[in-house]
């Protein structure tokens, strides 16, 4: 039970190679610098971006294979890979609450159950008092619960995280850290966190993996792997 | 920044030729105004001709705008996502209407839809279809001057569109239509109500292109522009009372949504 990825991204460039197995129950940290792909190879796993040759499965799914003799693509409605995306990226025009149920609604579930359920999930994250909010109402902290509580009510296989504590105020920081450690120890399917946070990832992952960038002339090889 | 610092940064003179700016964009409408016979406003108003051209006005201009929104969005879409060899002069092609003189538009409208054009001579071949000096003259001639604003509008709004809101929507299970309708458009949805009045505000004054492709036949392509420049060139004081009307139209369109314009206006020019 892992997701496996073995995969090429090309760009001008830019060239990014990935080469992992992240086991059910591992919270795998990458780090990297700036601009090396962490955020990219997010989106590849969660199907924003398709790779340019390669395989990333899941268990016996496959999401993404390229190969001279093979095409498949799993559209991200249908991979069920949570993402958090850095800053929240919570819906300008919906409510704390609108924007916990948007999931359970894609996924063809009723208003009144979406939103029965969507008041839980906010009651389980202790902002049900911030149901009628909009996130431009929210402090960074806030959103971030409201972004956590509308990925984790799909109940994704897999859950992926975009710099979760960055932007945040010490304290918020702390209660996020604390909220994520709590998560990730219930969650059973493979975590991947991107973050430049030492303290963080010491504290949240499992184990590591560094994005290892290598210059040439006109381009950029970056490589993944344990 | 406050109001106090800005005026000081103000070069000297610059208030005064401002002032002169207004006065010359003002002048000429408050000119009209005055000279409105308001003794025989209603009358004007309600006589056929021009109650008739009013309703070909809403009626076509409503078409043609609802046309420009139905196509101009994908290829704003596709203008603001995609990064294709050759996109610069696709884009220039597609903003050339807002520059071209509208009777070049006219001329060009005939010799691609006229009886003797490129595609109206195999429309007539086949199905005996003639477009040209048609009603359907008329919305196309409007669509044709007026969708560049859309583009314009929408391109820009699509390109300011935070992506990973789409990116969060997919990943939550919506598909692309849904995420499209439940997502994107209400989020640029100040934009869209600004492309939509710009547009329309320009189909509704379509005057050259008209008069070029579909001709000047009262009830049927007698647009109020062109009841208007008939009625002025008889000497006929309904002129002005259509002008006024159509000039209030314009202007309370703009006032009421003057936030969604003003702000779409700004975010294209960066």
């Amino acid at each position: 039970m892992s997701l496996r990825l073995d995969f090429v991204l090309e760009r001008r460039n830019f060239n990014l190679v990935v080469d992992l197995v992240v086991n059910n129950g591992e919270v795998l940290a990458i780090t990297g610098p700036n601009g090396s792909g962490k955020t990219t190879t997010l989106h590849v796993i969660a199907g924003l971006l398709p790779c340019t040759h390669g395989l990333i499965s899941f268990d016996d799914v496959i999401f993404d294979a390229r190969s001279d003799t093979q095409s498949v693509f799993l559209q991200p409605e249908h991979r069920r890979v949570g993402v958090v995306f850095q800053g929240g990226a919570l819906f300008p025009h919906l409510d704390a609450l609108q924007n916990t149920a948007y999931g359970l609604r894609a996924h063809g579930i009723s208003a009144s159950d979406a939103t029965a359920r969507a008041h839980q999930m906010l009651h389980t994250f202790t902002i049900d008092h911030l149901a009628t909010s909009f996130p431009h109402q929210l402090s960074g902290g806030q959103q971030q619960r409201v972004a956590l509580a509308r990925t984790l009510i799909t109940q994704p296989d897999i859950l992926v995280l975009d710099e979760p504590t960055t932007g945040l105020d010490s304290e918020s920081h702390h209660d996020t850290v604390q909220l994520l450690s709590e998560i990730f120890a219930t969650f059973a399917g493979p975590v991947l966190l991107v973050s430049h946070q030492r303290d963080d990832i010491s504290a949240l992952a499992t184990s590591t993996a560094a994005i290892v960038v290598n210059r040439a002339q006109n381009t950029t090889l970056a490589i993944l792997q344990r | 920044m406050t109001h106090r610092s800005r005026a000081v940064n103000s070069p000297r003179g610059f208030s005064a030729v401002a002032i002169a700016c207004g006065v010359l964009i003002a002048l000429p409408l408050v000119a009209l105004v005055i000279r409105v016979p308001w003794s025989q406003f209603w009358l004007s108003l309600s006589s056929d001709a021009a109650t008739t051209a009013l309703s070909l006005s809403i009626r076509t201009s409503l078409i043609s705008t609802s046309l420009a929104v139905v196509t101009g969005l994908p290829l704003a879409w596709l203008l603001a996502h995609r990064n294709f060899r050759g996109i610069a002069i696709v884009r220039a092609l597609c903003v050339l209407p807002m520059v071209l003189p509208p009777v070049v538009g006219g001329v060009a409208l005939l010799y691609a839809f006229g009886t003797k054009g490129v595609v109206g001579s195999a429309l007539n071949d086949w199905w005996g279809v003639r477009l040209a000096f048609t009603q359907t003259a008329a919305v196309l001639a409007q669509y044709f001057v007026a969708v560049p604003f859309f583009i314009v509008v929408m391109e820009s709004a699509f390109q300011q569109f935070d992506q990973r809101l789409a990116h969060a929507a997919r990943t939550l299970g919506a598909g692309a239509w849904r995420t499209l309708v439940t997502i994107t458009l209400p989020v640029v949805r100040p934009a869209l109500i600004a492309g939509i009045v710009l547009t329309w505000a320009r189909a509704l004054g379509e005057f050259g292109a008209t008069i070029t492709f579909a001709g000047n036949t009262p009830g049927r392509t007698q647009t109020l522009p062109l009841a208007i420049y008939m009625a002025f060139e008889n000497g006929d004081d309904q002129a002005l009372v259509l002008s006024f009307v159509m000039m209030t139209v314009s202007f309370v369109a703009l006032v009421l949504l003057r936030q969604h314009w003003i702000s779409a206006l700004k975010r294209g020019g960066q």
